[in-house]
């Protein structure tokens, strides 16, 4: 362990260094997406569902179906190979395996079965060099949370482990050499909930090179039932937070939270009857092209709601039957929404734009699981 | 195979002909019913539904702003009281649609303008305070940026039944800002009408596109599963509380005008109406679909509940205390209960997903 310990920490720093190699090297004489000269159509992409199975989808903005790829079982996030036309997509939690797909080529490059002990929590990223795959886990004993970095170089072999500090991670960003993530706070024996009376969510920044936590910020004690799950993180530091409230149906629990380094975490209610609507579950949170804006899809309340990230204010709310795939296009203010339902639209909260957009048959069909990613120009 | 018996496939050909219409015919004797007529269904219901529903809505609501122009005019006790009986008209019109929470309706947040809520922080009571204060006026600008919470029949509830409304009205500004906002919930009126006439000609014609026809039936469905639990929750066990003692009026919905129950009983009437007073309506569909034992169930359901409601004493917020009524209350809240999971039992048979994501814990 120690020495595969120092071989990380050597290949981390030369790939923060050097120039890329290996894998990362070689998708740059294969024609990447990196090298692409920005025609080629952008893909949304992800993980669906139907009677049949559970499938890696991806589209173009048109709504033609470009790949269906099975997969083992339901799945939730997917994330984009920064270099190569990859995409991995996390098991659905508690998960057993994370599966990376060429898309370009529609063929599955590996299938990473889960470690004994271990459960994939449906979240993970990429480093920016391409080079280590980063998911959260949680010990299946007692969802102790890790994150888990594995190296692609050595086939997606695990190259260090580290504690997330809390219960059930979910959602992890990786920005500036630092981790991320979401301690939910929840344990659970396959999807039931153990502690819901003494839960302590809590957001960890962890040193990728090291393991060492740089800060974390609980949850105030008076609304220690508000599960930290989803979230984005805007060019000025501000990571906008999407909840989930895991007390009294009756409670009317703010459901976004702001945070800036070395400050508290700052909550944030819409309106009481549209904070009631959102019925305490959000399923995903984005920012707009400029970064000042975040949707939050609340599927149960069948609502998305826009929100003014320098203003920490709620702007306003869309119907969105059972919508919670969220991304950004690059006009600032607007977003692309998917739904359980077969349903894609386009919303801009800017200018009051609603507007549903075509899919193919196979495409609507489908039910559009809880995360959606575009691919890059 | 075909190499070594190159005849075979040929003299094959009519016994597999013979076989495959048998098969067929043995599937059509054996076939599922057909499909339910999704277009004629959301075609009828937003004929004999929405549409005379939001009619009424349109229509009350200008009544209302005569009303309320009238009274501003000459207040007295009398022009008060006939304000008052066409507001509780407008309220019960939209609690008879208020099932009803996509297309024009949310537009421009114009649910939550005509009723903001409930308002548990009381932001209604703040902001109208605020506004009576201001200097600016009422006009189009004002209800741009004006809080949801006084843009509706509440915040003209507070303005027209409390308890020294008469006074009030004939000082400061509170009979200019109860005429703004009752000529602001008819101009909303008027719109979704309008938009929803609009709307019907377009994507609810009597041949409307039969894969849209699903998803439209998605949303008119969920228009009659998922309200029950939200009238279960915030109109009944919200005020309810643990115990009669502990029963709490002011969580009421409308209980300053002491509508709270005719609201209810708006409520269930109108989903009773949209499960089986429409042609065809979704009770039919049940019955075509093989189920029709369900669709029996749920329609006795329904009239239990009404019958239920008929029997609890108004106004609630004087009777909720009473340990009778809050058993009564009790029941009804099992009831809906029960009628909720026989709804959702009834999607299942009729192939409609109301959710995915919404079932969902990640």
């Amino acid at each position: 362990m120690e020495t595969d310990r120092r071989h990380f920490l050597r290949m981390l720093a030369a790939g923060l260094l050097l120039p890329a190699s290996g894998v990362v090297a070689r998708s740059e004489t294969e024609g990447s997406v990196t090298e692409s000269s920005g025609t080629e159509p952008r893909l949304l992409i992800s993980a669906a569902s139907d009677r049949d199975g559970h499938w890696l989808l991806v589209t173009d903005e048109a709504g033609n179906t470009h790949m269906r790829h099975p997969l083992p079982s339901r799945a939730h996030h997917v994330e984009l190979h920064p270099k190569r036309p990859w995409v991995a997509v996390a098991a659905r939690r508690p998960g057993d395996f994370i599966e990376v797909v060429d898309y370009r080529d529609k063929r599955s490059i590996k299938r990473i079965p889960v470690d004994d002990g271990y459960l994939f929590n449906g979240h993970l990223v990429f480093s920016p060099d391409g080079r280590w795959l980063i998911s959260t886990e949680e010990r299946a004993v007692n969802s102790q949370g890790q994150v888990v970095i594995r190296d692609l170089e050595q086939d997606f072999a695990v190259a260090e482990r580290y504690s997330t500090r809390g219960l059930g991670p979910h959602e992890l960003l990786l920005h500036r050499g630092e981790l991320l993530v979401a301690n939910g706070g929840i344990r659970t024996l396959e999807r039931e909930k153990l502690n819901l009376d003494s839960m302590q969510p809590s957001l960890a920044y962890i040193d990728i090179a090291s393991g060492r936590l740089n800060e974390q910020v609980f949850m105030p004690p008076e609304h220690f039932q508000l599960s930290i799950r989803h979230m984005d993180l805007n060019p000025d530091g501000i990571l906008a937070i999407a909840l989930q409230y895991q007390g009294d149906p009756g409670d009317s629990k703010p459901l976004v939270a702001l945070h800036r380094r070395g400050q508290p975490l700052q909550l944030l209610a819409a309106p009481d009857a549209i904070n009631r609507q959102m019925k305490q579950y959000c399923g995903s949170i984005r920012l707009d092209a400029s970064g000042q804006i975040a949707a939050v899809s609340s599927p149960r309340g069948h609502v998305i709601t826009f929100w003014d990230l320098p203003q920490a204010r709620f702007i306003n709310a869309m119907h969105c039957r059972d919508g919670c795939g969220l991304c950004a296009t690059d006009t600032p203010g607007e977003f692309l929404a998917s739904s359980g339902l077969g349903q894609l639209y386009r919303m801009n909260p800017l200018v009051n734009l609603r507007e549903r957009l075509p899919l193919d048959n196979r495409a609507a069909q489908l039910r559009w699981d809880h995360h959606m990613k575009r691919t890059r120009a | 195979m075909q190499a070594t018996q190159p005849t075979r496939p040929t003299r094959m050909w009519p016994l597999w002909l013979t076989t495959t219409a048998l098969v067929l015919v043995a599937g059509l004797a054996h076939a599922e019913p057909a499909a339910p007529d999704w277009p004629r269904f959301n075609h009828q219901v937003v004929q004999q539904h929405l549409l005379p529903r939001y009619a009424r809505l349109d229509s009350s609501a200008a009544t209302l702003a005569k009303a309320t122009d009238t009274l501003c005019q000459a207040p007295s006790a009398q022009t008060l009281a006939t304000t008052q009986d066409a507001w509780r008209d407008a309220m019960q019109a939209w609690q008879g649609i208020q099932h009803v929470q996509f297309g024009p309706v949310q537009f421009l947040m114009r649910n939550f303008g005509l009723q903001f809520w409930p308002d548990r922080k009381n932001i209604g009571a703040r902001q109208l305070r605020q506004a009576l204060m201001s200097e600016q006026p009422y006009d189009d600008e004002f209800f741009r940026h004006a809080s949801v919470s006084i843009q509706g029949l509440p915040a003209l509830e507070r303005l027209l039944f409390a308890d020294d409304a008469l006074d009030k009205l004939q000082s400061g500004r509170s009979c200019e800002l109860s005429r703004a906002i009752a000529g602001h919930v008819a101009d909303m009126s008027q719109a979704i009408h309008q938009e929803w006439q609009t709307q019907a000609a377009a994507d609810f014609a009597a041949d409307q596109d039969s894969e849209q026809a699903a998803e439209w039936a998605v949303e008119l469905l969920a228009s009659l599963v998922e309200p029950i639990e939200a009238i279960r929750d915030s109109k009944i066990l919200a005020p309810l509380g643990e115990n009669a003692e502990s029963a709490r009026a002011l969580r009421l919905e409308s209980h300053r005008s002491r509508q709270s129950l005719d609201n209810i009983r708006t409520n269930l009437a109108a989903l009773t109406a949209l499960y089986q007073e429409t042609q065809p309506s979704l009770a039919q569909l049940l019955q075509q679909a093989g189920a029709a034992e369900l669709a029996d169930d749920i329609s006795r359901r329904f009239e239990q509940i009404n019958r239920q409601l008929a029997q609890v004493p108004a106004p609630l917020a004087e009777t909720l205390t009473q340990p009778k009524t809050h058993a009564q209350l009790l029941q009804v809240a099992a009831e809906l209960k029960q009628l909720s999971e026989q709804l959702n039992t009834a999607m299942g048979v009729l192939n409609i997903q109301l959710g995915f994501n919404s079932r969902d814990g990640d």
